[in-house]
């Protein structure tokens, strides 16, 4: 569990920045103390969980407590990353929280099989985030 | 294309009495005056007979025609009727030609024709009796006609398994393009639910941020002109929504499959409660019979259905709304019964069509395409569907399905 007060470093990959500014902003309300990063594809998601291009820096991109993850993204899509993250036991392996624009049964299935989380549906309300920080597991100590 | 591969059908076998085909015989003599007796015996045969003077005519002959029987005088000049017999049976087209030798009572003659040992063979001693030449002959003329009905039929048969074989071709064609088409519109319709939508999804998101942040700088019609902009973007999502639900219940491959409708509708009922549904009384009952169903399909009925039952209600009622189910000999008829302010008669027909709206319903949200959906994704499982209500009276919708071979309860 992660508690309140605690600092957490939330990885969002998102390609629209109408989602990226509603999400932030619902982390905001949250009341939920994070650090936001964004990741625009599923490629620039592949360079910061290693640490490459842009997010080379690993003091000021550590590796995320949690992953809230968009499906459709162009080059990578959500499902592609989810497999690679599983795939590539060397990077981290933050919790996955699922950000999908239909509850689509299908789409809820595959992202629970390749390891996600979490399926919420787009917009997320600031308390849906709250319970997704919450409920998942903490990865560091 | 087509036409040219198929075997041209010849009219009298069209007629339904037995065919009647003419074959032809070929009679060999150096005598003229024999030939003429032979032709006008067997001229009651109904065939069409071929003379020739010595064997190279008659080798002639049988280059051009096929015969049914070929009557041989063996004693000719130069070639005599063995000679000619030994050429014929050397082309393999000849090799089953039945010859009728035509010999005197000659001992040698006997002898060889005894050792004569390649195909039909038969022989007539001179002079020859009518009777006799006309029953031989007419023996091997049937014999010819009965293998030349068989060899058409054949031929039809080839000719009509050749069509098949290509029709089949075709349909596997257009089956391979309709696949492909289908897969098309799949991928079409996924994009069209993401990309479509997701401006909408912004427009509301954008009408909450200015309500909840710049909402005490406007007045209340202002505040009200947000509200309706807000509508206005739910209905589009809504009709976005449900025209992919009917696209894809109209072509969404439907193998049925026996389907448990407790838990069904109960996660149907917890999709329902996360909407817009102000506290609605749903009662289950319990023992809900199985049916065979589609599973996507039926989600589909039952969420619009239920839908329905706890939306258009008087405003002040809590929408009461129960679900049971009856046996009908094979089919299982599902009740979804509401208190809400019901439907005119005159309406019935009407409403499963799609964007009927019923009456003075514009105060209530809707699509127009709930029903429809429903319709369409019944008549796909093999069911039907109606409802009996009058107005202020509720409505009682059922969906037929057929019933279930028993589901083991192993979950329980």
């Amino acid at each position: 569990m992660i508690s309140s007060e605690q600092t957490i470093v939330i990885l969002l990959v998102e390609d629209s920045p109408d989602d990226v500014f509603f999400f932030r902003r619902a982390v905001h309300k949250s009341g939920l103390s994070a650090m936001m990063h964004v990741a625009v594809d599923g490629v620039e998601a592949m360079d910061y969980l290693l640490n490459k291009g842009r997010f080379a820096d690993a003091a000021v991109y550590p590796p995320p407590d949690i992953m809230f993850l968009d499906l459709k993204l162009p080059h990578v899509n959500g499902f592609e990353l989810l497999e690679w993250i599983r795939r590539h036991a060397e990077c981290p392996q933050p919790p996955v929280v699922v950000l999908s624009s239909s509850s689509q049964p299908e789409d809820q299935e595959r992202a629970e099989t390749l390891g996600a989380a979490l399926f919420l549906t787009k917009p997320p309300a600031p308390e849906q985030l709250r319970e997704a920080v919450q409920k998942c597991p903490l990865p560091r100590p | 294309m087509h036409e040219s591969a198929t075997a041209p059908i010849k009219p009298e076998r069209k007629t339904s009495s037995p065919p009647k085909e003419i074959v032809n015989i070929l009679l060999v003599d150096d005598q003229p005056g024999k030939l003429l007796a032979h032709e006008a015996i067997l001229s009651e045969l109904g065939q069409r007979i071929i003379k020739a003077r010595n064997g190279v005519e008659a080798l002639a002959h049988l280059l051009r025609y096929d015969f049914a029987v070929i009557l041989l005088d063996v004693n000719m000049p130069n070639m005599d009727g063995f000679e000619t017999a030994a050429l014929i049976r050397q082309r393999p087209r000849f090799e089953k030609t039945p010859i009728i030798f035509v010999t005197g009572y000659n001992t040698t003659d006997l002898d060889r024709l005894k050792g004569y040992e390649l195909g039909a063979v038969d022989y007539l001693f001179l002079p020859v009796v009518p009777q006799v030449l006309k029953a031989k002959v007419s023996v091997f003329v049937e014999l010819a006609r009965q293998t030349q009905i068989i060899k058409t039929q054949a031929d039809d048969l080839a000719a009509h398994n050749r069509r098949q074989a290509e029709q089949l071709e075709v349909i596997q064609k257009l089956n391979d393009e309709l696949k492909d088409a289908n897969s098309e519109l799949e991928a079409f319709s996924y994009t069209v639910s993401h990309d479509l939508r997701a401006p909408l999804r912004s427009i509301s998101g954008f009408v909450t941020v200015l309500l909840e942040d710049y909402g005490s700088r406007l007045d209340e019609e202002g505040r009200n002109h947000l509200i309706a902009l807000d509508r206005a973007a739910k209905r589009m999502d809504a009709l976005t929504r449900d025209l992919l639900a009917y696209g894809r219940v109209a072509r969404e491959s439907v193998t049925l499959e026996p389907v448990r409708l407790q838990p069904l509708l109960e996660a149907v009922i917890s999709l329902i409660g996360e909407g817009t549904t102000p506290s609605a009384n749903i009662t289950i009952e319990p023992e809900l019979l199985d049916v065979m169903g589609h599973r996507f399909l039926l989600e589909q009925c039952l969420s619009n259905l239920i839908n329905n039952a706890t939306k258009f209600v008087s405003p002040g009622v809590t929408p009461e709304v129960r679900i049971r189910t009856e046996s009908r000999g094979n089919q299982v008829r599902l009740w979804i019964e509401d208190n809400g302010i019901g439907i005119d008669a005159s309406y019935h027909h009407k409403i499963f069509s799609m964007f009927e709206r019923v009456g003075d319903l514009h105060r209530y949200e809707g699509t127009g395409i709930g029903l429809a959906i429903v319709h369409r994704a019944v008549q796909r499982m093999g069911g039907a569907c109606g409802v009996e209500s009058a107005p202020g009276q509720g409505s009682r919708f059922w969906v037929d399905l057929p019933t279930s071979p028993p589901i083991p309860r192993s979950r329980q």
